[in-house]
């Protein structure tokens, strides 16, 4: 096939095939680099969501929690690396059991696959018994690797599926195993780009399949479909600002698949870290039901509703199912996730009133509003607590001591009198005064604790640090609360940032934080909902450029 | 319930075994002497949360340390080692960043990453640049049950600094690693031997395409061929396990016999999910409920001992073992006496708290001392699987004699970041027994651990600074 491909001339196989491996795609014949510096790539493995994902929209094969759970030979869950979202490539542990879990479920994908109907779909193999098997390796190696077989890789892999019939085995059967040996390659189980191709002084745009590729992983969560592919193939599609109109229309056509809604269940999932609810009597059914009905919620306001993303912070429409209603003592509805008007209830406004992202913020006792204002600092500002002095955990301790009998609050404003530690605690603290009244479980106390203290919820933001603590914009309840995150630039910036720390699957850097701020003026332009921030993310260089990591191998463009 | 390797089990019926030692090329040592010769470099490292304070350290063996006292002959231990680079790396809590600076020598590149490999994988790397020459390059086991950054629990720093597996906390699991499993069929069931082949050609193809992904003609980075190169080391794992062959996993020989199926000792949370929320000082959140402090330490003997079996059986040569975790909230059951120290009623003295914070943060320091001794006790029992001996090598020494075993804590005086206590046991002869109230940094400790097998560290490069003078400790050296 990867020889058909190079007598056609496409430029497919000038990339990745023929004679020598690789050249420069046309996306090169003009670099970005006018604007802000752009990252070089990294080879990040893909997690367990996306391996899912794939043997679903490649195989049709369904793979199960269970098949893919450790305890079950699966790939281990990948904690968050460096930054918020566990899709990053940055940080990645690598160990002796991941080429184990990739070979168990590679077997297990092969025998479970519909051979037969794999096979028809490939142009030349009409049944499972026709002599295609290089057009079979051509089709699924394009599929699983994300653009087309080198010469070098598509020699193997017929090599492979002549070996395996000459030990007897069936056509269908050597085309699994072939299967077998694809899912376990390092183009599958790694998102790889050409990190060494092109000028390694200047920045280059993407070729049509590394874009291709970002943007299926990015709203789909998944390897690119046919179509994706077929553009990228006749160079319709690249990183090249001539191509930005054909990119538009496939974020807008991938959008309009259901398969865009994992885009928001893994960004939900990361940025309210529901999955570690810890409160006391929280179970394995639970926190996932706080996280289905934190995603339900986030789903109907952006996707049913089309509303802008600033409005997550204002809305009074929260989901819930039966148990998450238990919890909040609201009447439950039939099953399912269901939609509630939480206007009558004052404490609830906005997504972050939402219980499962609450609970996210972890089960701390004493030291919550220390523990939950360093969350709301580093998820809604992007901004990471200074370096703690030596000894603070001793004078921490102490402070807790002398101070055990007082309300968190009182405790905050001990702290406030001391400059030492005000200094730092100022940054986060007082975001979250609003969160005062609620528990572990994202529950509402009242306005008074348990010894019928007062829980006084106002306080003040900070998101510009550059104003006097006594300038900075005051809130006196949830709602005036939510409508200052609402309104602020700061967070504003700081969700683009997470969106395009998420969509290029690395941790975030001062490179993200930089783009951040072009993004978030271009998504408020274009009306600030998803697509217009999926449009502004995907349309920046930072999605469509790389940096190389050095010169090409020798002998190589 | 059976809750141990017996020696009848591993010996069945046989009196003292002499294990065969690996083929004399594939060994890593300088030979300097046939004795040493014969055995195999090893390096494996045993770590503990919290630390000892130096002034009871220096109590040598009438203080916390009295577990290790039979090995006392065999081990060189310091009380007056420097962390302090750990908090050159700028944010988040002192736990973490110690935990990634503890066997690597230098401040963490961020929150996940580490500035470059652990002790035994530096120690792997540089004496077989081509690859473990064992079946398991390496194996990592231990007890842990905290949250937040992997260098809490993590022991093993891959080459490039990126984390490698959390320890093994099911000694069921543990075993289920030395011993293989099953591999589930695909496609109509060849013949065994037909079977196996069908699975090489497959792997090699396999092989093939990452030799050829981190090789000189590849596209990828630097960064990115390491993180490659880790993931083929790994593939010779799945090569191992589940290739059908004629060989077995373990090699015939008396010592390595598969002993009958072990139980875990009930009562430790081993599957708790470990959800990465971040633990604030002086914020109680226990990250378990409390533990049996018998089963635990039962727990981990029998960790010990698989991990012993692994190394007189040449299935790897490095690894760790992690008795408790790295700034962990642990809450403990029962009582525990030390003859040198007293007793500590764990009922009571968690109740409320954790040990970190009810002992450490308060700095009480005879409590602490009873604590650290109840972890000695783990300690000393990895150090008497691998001291068995009844398991002797070639060359007439133990597994420990053969191996170079760090045994290391994060924290030292005051809970700080001075006099942190290390300790070396084993080390084929290259070291002195003894024991040293030098000052030093961790640094100067690794260099020298790691100079008599040829291997010049290069810890420390970056920052120099953190070095003493005379940035080796000569007086420990043989």
């Amino acid at each position: 096939m990867a020889q058909r491909l190079c007598a056609l001339g496409l430029q497919a196989s000038v990339l990745y095939g023929c004679a020598d491996e690789g050249a420069g795609p046309a996306a090169e014949a003009e670099a970005p680099g006018r604007g802000l510096p752009v990252r070089s790539s990294l080879a990040g493995r893909l997690t367990p969501a996306q391996h899912r994902n794939i043997a679903s929209d490649v195989l049709g094969v369904e793979l199960s929690a269970s098949d893919l759970a450790v305890a079950g030979g699966g790939i281990p869950q990948e904690q968050p690396s460096t930054g918020l979202f566990r899709n990053g490539a940055d940080g990645q542990a690598a160990a002796d059991d991941y080429p184990l879990a990739f070979a168990r479920l590679a077997a297990q994908i092969a025998t479970r696959v519909d051979i037969s109907g794999l096979l028809a779909g490939v142009a030349g193999c009409a049944d499972a018994v026709s002599p295609c098997e290089q057009a079979f390796v051509a089709d699924l190696g394009k599929r699983l690797f994300r653009r087309p077989l080198s010469a070098r890789e598509s020699e193997a892999f017929t090599a492979l599926h002549g070996a395996l019939r000459a030990e007897g085995l069936s056509f269908a059967d050597a085309c699994r195993g072939v299967l077998e040996a694809m899912l376990q390659a390092p183009a599958f189980v790694f998102r790889l780009e050409r990190e060494l191709s092109g000028d390694p002084a200047r920045a280059r745009y993407l070729d049509g399949f590394e874009l291709a590729s970002r943007l299926s992983f990015f709203l789909w969560d998944s390897a690119p479909d046919r179509e994706l592919l077929e553009l990228a193939e006749v160079q319709a599609l690249d990183g090249s600002p001539a191509a930005l109109p054909a990119l538009r229309r496939q974020v807008a056509r991938l959008l309009a698949d259901p398969r865009a809604r994992r885009m928001t269940r893994e960004l939900v999932r990361d940025f309210a870290g529901t999955e570690r609810a810890a409160f006391v009597g929280v179970t394995p059914a639970l926190r996932s039901a706080l996280l289905d009905s934190m995603v339900a919620t986030v789903d109907a306001h952006l996707w049913e509703e089309g509303a802008p993303i600033r409005e997550l912070f204002t809305t009074r429409k929260l989901s819930f199912d039966r148990s998450t209603a238990e919890l909040l003592d609201l009447t439950p509805m039939a099953e399912g996730q269901h939609l509630y008007d939480v206007s009558p209830l004052p404490e609830r406004v906005g997504w972050l009133s939402h219980p499962g992202f609450i609970a996210g913020m972890g089960d701390a006792q004493v030291g919550k509003l220390v523990h939950r204002g360093i969350t709301l600092m580093t998820k809604l500002m992007c901004r990471q607590p200074i370096q703690l002095p030596d000894g603070l955990e001793a004078t921490t301790a102490d402070f807790n001591t002398m101070y055990a009998d007082l309300t968190e609050r009182q405790r905050s404003e001990e702290r406030q009198k001391r400059g030492d530690c005000w200094a730092c605690h100022a940054q986060f603290e007082p975001l979250a005064y609003g969160f005062d009244r609620f528990d572990a479980a994202g529950r509402y106390l009242g306005a008074l604790d348990a010894q019928g203290r007062a829980l006084p919820i106002d306080g003040w933001i900070t998101d510009d640090l550059s104003l006097e603590e006594a300038a900075r914009p005051r809130y006196a309840d949830m709602a005036e609360l939510m409508a200052l995150l609402a309104d602020s630039e700061t967070i504003q910036s700081c969700m683009a940032e997470h969106f395009l720390a998420f969509a290029t699957g690395r941790a975030s850097s001062e490179i993200e934080k930089a783009f951040a701020s072009p993004v978030r003026v271009a998504l408020e332009r274009a009306g600030g909902d998803l697509p217009a921030m999926v449009q502004a993310v995907v349309t920046s260089e930072l999605f469509r450029a790389l940096a190389p990591a050095g010169p090409a191998p020798e002998g190589q463009p | 319930m059976r809750r141990g390797i017996t020696r009848r089990t591993l010996l069945r019926g046989a009196g003292s075994v002499a294990i065969g030692l690996p083929f004399l090329e594939e060994m890593g040592l300088p030979r300097a002497g046939a004795q040493e010769a014969a055995a195999p470099a090893r390096l494996v490292t045993i770590s503990f949360g919290l630390g000892i304070p130096a002034e009871q350290a220096e109590l040598e063996l009438e203080g916390p340390l009295e577990p290790l006292a039979p090995f006392a002959g065999k081990l060189a231990c310091f009380s007056g080692l420097d962390m302090g680079q750990a908090h050159s790396y700028g944010s988040g809590t002192t736990h973490f960043k110690t935990g990634d600076v503890l066997f690597v020598g230098e401040p963490q590149k961020n929150e996940y990453t580490a500035a470059g490999p652990s002790l035994e994988q530096l120690m792997l790397r540089e004496l077989h640049p081509a690859g473990a020459p064992t079946r398991l390059s390496s194996l990592s086991a231990g007890l842990w049950f905290t949250y937040g950054a992997p260098s809490r629990y993590v022991c093993h720093w891959n080459y490039d600094g990126s984390p490698g597996p959390a320890p093994i906390r099911r000694p069921t699991r543990l075993f289920a690693q030395l011993f293989g499993e099953s591999m589930p069929s695909s496609g109509s069931e060849p013949d065994r031997a037909r079977r196996a082949r069908v699975q090489r050609s497959i792997l090699d193809t396999v092989l093939e395409e990452y030799r050829f992904a981190v090789g000189e003609r590849s596209y990828l980075g630097a960064e990115s061929k390491a993180k490659l190169r880790i993931h083929l080391d790994g593939i010779r794992n799945v090569e191992q396990r589940l290739i059908p062959t004629e060989t077995p996993l373990m090699p015939e020989t008396p010592g390595c016999a598969a002993p009958a199926a072990i139980q875990d000792p009930d009562g430790l949370p081993y599957d708790q999910e470990t959800p990465d929320t971040p633990q604030l000082p002086g914020v109680f959140k226990p990250h378990s409920a409390p533990m049996d402090h018998l089963a635990y330490l039962e727990a981990f003997k029998l960790q010990a001992e698989l991990f012993a079996l692994a190394l007189r059986c040449d299935l790897t040569r490095f690894g760790s073992l992690l008795v408790t975790d790295k700034g962990g909230n642990l809450q403990f059951k029962g009582q525990y006496t030390g003859a040198a120290v007293g007793s500590i009623d764990f009922d009571v003295e968690t109740a409320t708290d954790s040990i970190h914070n009810e002992l450490f943060h308060r700095q009480r320091l005879p409590e602490i001392a009873r604590y650290q001794h109840f972890t000695m006790t783990g300690v000393a029992s990895a150090l008497a699987a691998f001291d068995d001996p009844m398991f002797v090598e070639a060359n007439g020494k133990t597994v420990l004699d053969n191996t170079l075993v760090v045994i290391g804590t994060e924290y030292g005086l005051d809970h700080g970041l001075s006099g942190v206590f290390h300790a070396v046991a084993g080390g084929h002869g290259h070291f002195k027994p003894g024991f040293y109230r030098q000052q030093a940094n961790v640094i100067d400790l690794y260099d020298t651990l790691l100079k008599p097998y040829g291997i010049r560290s290069g810890i420390g490069t970056r920052h120099a600074t953190f070095r003493h003078t005379p940035q080796e400790l000569t007086a420990i050296l043989a």
